[in-house]
Formats: structure tokens, sequence, C-alpha cells
């Protein structure tokens, strides 16, 4: 049997509003209703404290605080009511660095922009099935950032799972299509000199 | 275990109760239900005509600051900041519309804003030949990869990059 996904309350934290709206739209679409959309850390962290939600999607930089300090703050700030609460993370930057830096304050997942509804999907089923343990040290609370075993991995690049690149459709081009990305190719080409 | 701050690695670990899931499963099974997801899929594809739109002002901006920055140099700051937001916002958009073309061209342009020492080096050819190669994907609704000549246009838009920056 499917989830009840309708009593979730879900907050997107994003300076950009298409971002909120794709967001809203896509989780509205699966049965979620409870909805709640700010454009900065300070607004979401103050919403966070006044509601009870289940999941919070944030984006990376933002300001006047960036989603890293938000997640800080959901994570050890007194004031936070659920130091647990799922985080997903979303960025068009998905290096190893930023990645890195996401868990190392506490993000739950990441999802790198642009995503599709299956990766969001597939994020926020990882979260409901497989909630990660938290971890507390003198430096530290949050998920536990070990690698969880992942049937996927079957070898070094393992994390490339974690942020898989979108699931691009391939569909035959039409000679129309065909000559105009030629076209635009010789013309990079003429710019290039070649 | 992974990094910790305590001299002797202690560390404690809690498992809270899966109150998600509580809440959303009955209990037997799971899951998101299928339909739900198609569902959600078809209402992204009804709009992605608005969003091909959208990259069509981007397309004309784009073009707008070429002719700007070729005009007048003293431009280039400017030109850079605001190709720099275009890159960056159509990069994480294209591929969820059914566009990863545009994502692709539009990386591409972002990184060369970063690959640059200074707005000083931008080329108004480089900013064109991104549009351009937009223009080509949008206007003539190309969906999906592109195949070998998406991914040859792609790539040599790099190389354009690699060759005028960094």
């Amino acid at each position: 049997m499917s989830y009840r996904l309708e009593g979730l309350r879900i907050l997107i934290v994003d300076d950009n509003a298409h971002i909120r709206q794709l967001l809203r739209t896509i989780l509205h679409a699966v049965g979620i209703h409870s909805i709640d959309a700010v454009e900065d850390g300070v607004a979401g962290f103050e919403s966070f404290c006044r509601l009870e939600y289940d999941i919070v999607f944030t984006d990376f930089e933002m300001e006047p605080i960036s989603g890293l300090d938000l997640v800080d703050m959901i994570r050890t700030s007194r004031k936070s009511p659920n130091p647990y609460v799922p985080v997903i993370m979303i960025s068009s930057y998905s290096d190893e660095e930023r990645v890195q830096r996401a868990r190392d304050r506490g993000v739950t997942e990441f999802l790198a922009k642009p995503f599709t509804v299956d990766v969001l999907m597939a994020r926020l089923q990882s979260v409901i099935e497989e909630p990660r343990p938290f971890v507390k040290t003198d430096s530290y609370f949050g998920p536990d950032r070990r690698r969880k075993q992942d049937p996927r991995y079957s070898g070094p690049e393992r994390r490339k799972t974690q942020l898989e690149k979108v699931d691009v459709s391939v569909r035959d081009l039409s000679a129309q299509q065909r000559n105009a990305l030629e076209e635009s190719r010789a013309n990079v080409a003429k710019i290039a000199g070649d | 275990m992974a990094q910790n701050g305590s001299e002797n690695g202690a560390y404690q670990l809690i498992t809270p109760p899966n109150l998600l899931k509580a809440k959303v499963s009955a209990g037997d099974g799971g899951g998101i239900d299928p339909d739900l997801i198609k569902q959600a899929e078809s209402v992204i594809d009804s709009m992605s005509g608005e969003f091909a739109e959208s990259v069509g002002h981007e397309i004309a901006r784009l073009m707008k600051l070429a002719l700007d920055l070729a005009e007048d140099m003293a431009q280039a700051e400017k030109v850079m900041k605001k190709v720099r937001s275009v890159g960056h916002e159509l990069r994480g958009q294209g591929a969820t519309y059914d566009y990863p073309l545009i994502s692709d061209v539009a990386a591409s342009l972002f990184r060369y804003t970063e690959r640059l020492y200074s707005h000083v080096e931008l080329s108004a050819d480089v900013l064109r030949a991104h549009a351009d190669a937009m223009r080509a994907v949008i206007k003539n609704d190309v969906r999906g990869d592109g195949g070998a000549v998406g991914a040859d246009l792609v790539q040599s838009l790099e190389a354009l990059v690699d060759r005028m920056s960094g």
C-alpha cells in the first residue's frame, strides 16, 4: 500500500522563487498540501520554530544566512524544536567539497539541480525509509555521515551514485533539429578559429 | 567511525523512532504512489512551454548583454554579473523540463564566468555562441540529450571556454 503523504508538513527555504514554486508544484502533485515556502534562512528558522515540520528543503547559498547556517541552527540551537528533522539541501553546486561541507553541518540528503521528479521522489523515499541515526560528538551533531551500504556501489566513485545525474531522455532528432545544432556547432568553430 | 572532535573518539549514536514513516505508512510495504509520480511528471511536462518561453527571454537578454559589451567594455563588470546569474539559473532548471541541453550549455556559460580571472576578459563572442546554442535548442524544441550532435555542440562550447579563459 502506498504512502499517505497528505499528513506531512514541508518547509521550503530558497531565495529562488522559481525553485520554491517548482518544489511546491511537485510535492502538491504527489499529495502533500501543507507546504510553507520562505525566501531566506532567517525567515526559515522562524517558521521552523513556530510550526512542526516533517521535512525541510533548503538552498545552499542564500543571504543573509546560508543554508548551511540554517542547518546548523536546526541541529544545534536551543530554540530548535526538532534537531532530528530530515533536511534535504538543494543546490546547483554538487562538487564533492560542497557536499562534504553540507554533510559536516548536518544535512541529511543532497539534491543537485537540475532535478527530475524521479530523483526528488527518491530523496523523499530515502528520508522516510532509511533515516540515518544521529551522531553526537564534541564537534558534531547530525545524521551519521558514514557511508551506508549502497547496493549500487561497485567502485571508488560511489559518491556519484548519491548525486546521480538526471536521467535524460534519449530522443531521435529530426533533420531540422540536427541541422540547427550542427549550424550552432559550426558557429562555435568559427569563433574558436577552427 | 567518521570524523569526531573528542580525543578518545567517544561519540553517542542516537536512533530516534521513525515517526515520519509511521505518519505516512499503513505498516505494510509503502512507497510513493506511482500514479501520483506520473501525475507530477505530467504537471512538470505541462510547464515546459512556460520554461521554453523564459529561456527565450534569457537568450534575448544574453544577446543584448553581448551587444552592450561589444559597444562599451566599461560595461564588462555589470555584464559579467548578469551573465553569471543567467548561467546559474538555467543550468539548474533545463533538465527538469526535459531540456538537458539547456542545462549543459548554461553550465558551460556559468563555468566561463568562473574561469575568467577578471571581467575585463569577458568576450561578447563567447556570450553569443552560448546564446546561439540555446536558441537552436529552444527554437527547434530539442528535448532529451540531443544525441551525438548535442554532445558535440556542448563539448565545442566547453573547449571554447577553455580556450578563452583560465
